[in-house]
């Protein structure tokens, strides 16, 4: 007899979430190992002059780009994205509101490219890219995962996976990736697959599944590897 | 000509460039970098026809906004529509004859003006009061919200408390346009009144009243949604391909 399962009521949500500040200060991804970085082509680790370089590297992608260049200029700090994102709803932590994400990069493109940021900045909020500026990026630009639901409400249609996408491109410009893509990105290249399996394993595998469908089902089928020509891959 | 005449004439002069001059800086630069994504935020139309009536929505109504917060979206329409009727009432200074719209237009200008105050003083408690909008807020918020306020409250008193010369203020703004110079009315209110609002013109390219011209440019608005009928590609894209 199974146990009787009663779903729990559901909890009404506080129209604005009581903030945590610094909730989710300490989760954060493993950086990419020198070896991964280089890889790929970018630096294996921060260099001494990495602050010039990303400052470079953000005048690059705001000349690319018009919509960074738009949404770090539009955002008016109306706060209609931050209650849409699950993330800050989850945690609480206010860097997670996605204006306040999009906040950690305006705040540095007010300072460093815009007049107001350069004569008041902290009437405007702007920030040097510090070391401890690019640290709350790595954490906070990596706890986004980039589901674009902020574009929906957003008045002017502000994206934050094109901030996002954007500050993570200049991180790895100035070797600070991220190890989990960054080392299945240098396997897809270095290997062939994601999961780094090399040839000889894969035909192995193949092998044995082959085996195991012709135990199971008495079919003979065969799984190609590097074949040109089957009609189903997999 | 009063010391005073002189210098707001020059303040006006100086304000109307750095407006023009500076958003269409801005103008120019958002239309000429690529856009190498195509991004329309779903449900997004698919025809240019579309785009068109979806940005009517979003300027005219503020639909994503409607969406996303309903007090927020009733403040901020309040503030707004308010604010281009009094606009629209102060064109009244620069043209001559005035239209017969203009005319009919006129006396919803002035209850506007309370509207447009109401507005902006919804959004400041708002922006003071919830904790979340408090976090975001930087200086520059708070006083671009008190810049508007004081420029609506500067206006109505003008309006229903002190009464200036306002043919007199008219005769000074056609004299600016037809460059043949009158004198402004020696009224410290009204002194007031421009020398904030040549303040708001000033900061509007360097702020974030940038979201006005920036709502026609935002990609995740402007863009059809039809990537697999036409490919979508920049310039500086096309390159990585070859």
């Amino acid at each position: 007899m199974a146990a009787e399962i009663k779903a729990p009521a559901l909890r009404p949500l506080p129209l604005a979430p009581p903030l945590l500040p610094g909730a989710m200060a300490g989760s954060r991804p493993y950086v990419a190992s020198d070896k991964m970085q280089q890889a790929l082509g970018f630096p294996g680790e921060l260099a001494p002059d990495w602050q010039p370089k990303a400052l470079a590297k953000m005048g690059e992608l705001l000349g690319r780009y018009r919509s960074l260049r738009v949404f770090l200029d539009a955002c008016v700090h109306c706060g209609a994205c931050a209650d849409k994102c699950h993330y800050f709803l989850g945690t609480q932590d206010p860097l997670n509101m996605p204006v306040a994400r999009q906040d950690l990069m305006r705040s540095v493109y007010r300072r460093h490219f815009t007049l107001p940021g350069k004569l008041f900045p902290r009437l405007v909020g702007a920030r040097e890219l510090t070391r401890e500026v690019l640290d709350q990026w790595y954490t906070y630009y990596n706890q986004c995962s980039e589901c674009r639901r902020c574009s929906v409400f957003c008045p002017y249609g502000i994206d934050t996976a094109e901030v996002t996408m954007a500050a993570k491109e200049i991180m790895d410009s100035v070797g600070l990736g991220q190890k989990y893509s960054n080392e299945i990105i240098a396997k897809v290249h270095r290997i062939g697959n994601n999961l780094g399996l090399p040839g000889p394993a894969l035909a192995d595998t193949l092998q044995g599944l082959e085996e195991d469908v012709k135990e199971e089902t008495g079919a003979d089928v065969r799984f190609p590897l590097d074949e040109a020509g089957p009609r189903c891959c997999w | 000509m009063s010391l005073a005449s002189l210098l707001f004439a020059l303040l006006y002069y100086v304000a109307a460039a750095v407006l023009v001059g500076g958003l269409a800086y801005r103008i120019v630069g958002y239309a000429r970098t690529p856009a190498p994504l195509k991004i329309p935020t779903t449900p997004a139309p698919t025809t240019g026809g579309g785009v068109v009536l979806r940005l009517a929505r979003e300027v005219l109504l503020f639909e994503s906004l409607f969406k996303g917060s309903l007090w927020l979206w009733g403040l901020a329409w309040l503030f707004h529509a308010g604010l281009a009727l009094v606009l629209l009432r102060h064109l009244r200074y620069f043209t001559e004859p005035v239209g017969s719209w203009l005319v009919f237009l006129s006396p919803f200008g002035v209850y506007a003006g309370f509207a447009m105050a109401a507005g902006l003083a919804g959004l400041w408690l708002r922006r003071l009061w919830l904790p979340p909008v408090r976090y975001i807020s930087t200086p520059s918020d708070h006083l671009l919200l008190g810049l508007l306020l004081a420029i609506a409250g500067s206006g109505l008193a003008l309006k229903f408390g002190v009464h200036t010369d306002v043919v007199a203020v008219k005769s000074f703004f056609r004299g600016l346009l037809t460059l043949a110079w009158k004198p402004l009315p020696a009224d410290p209110l009204l002194w007031l009144h421009l020398f904030l609002v040549a303040a708001l013109m000033i900061v509007f390219p360097y702020s974030k009243l940038l979201h006005a011209p920036g709502v026609f440019f935002s990609p995740s608005r402007n863009q059809a949604d039809d990537p697999r009928d036409r490919r979508h590609l920049a310039a500086w894209a096309a390159r990585l391909d070859s």
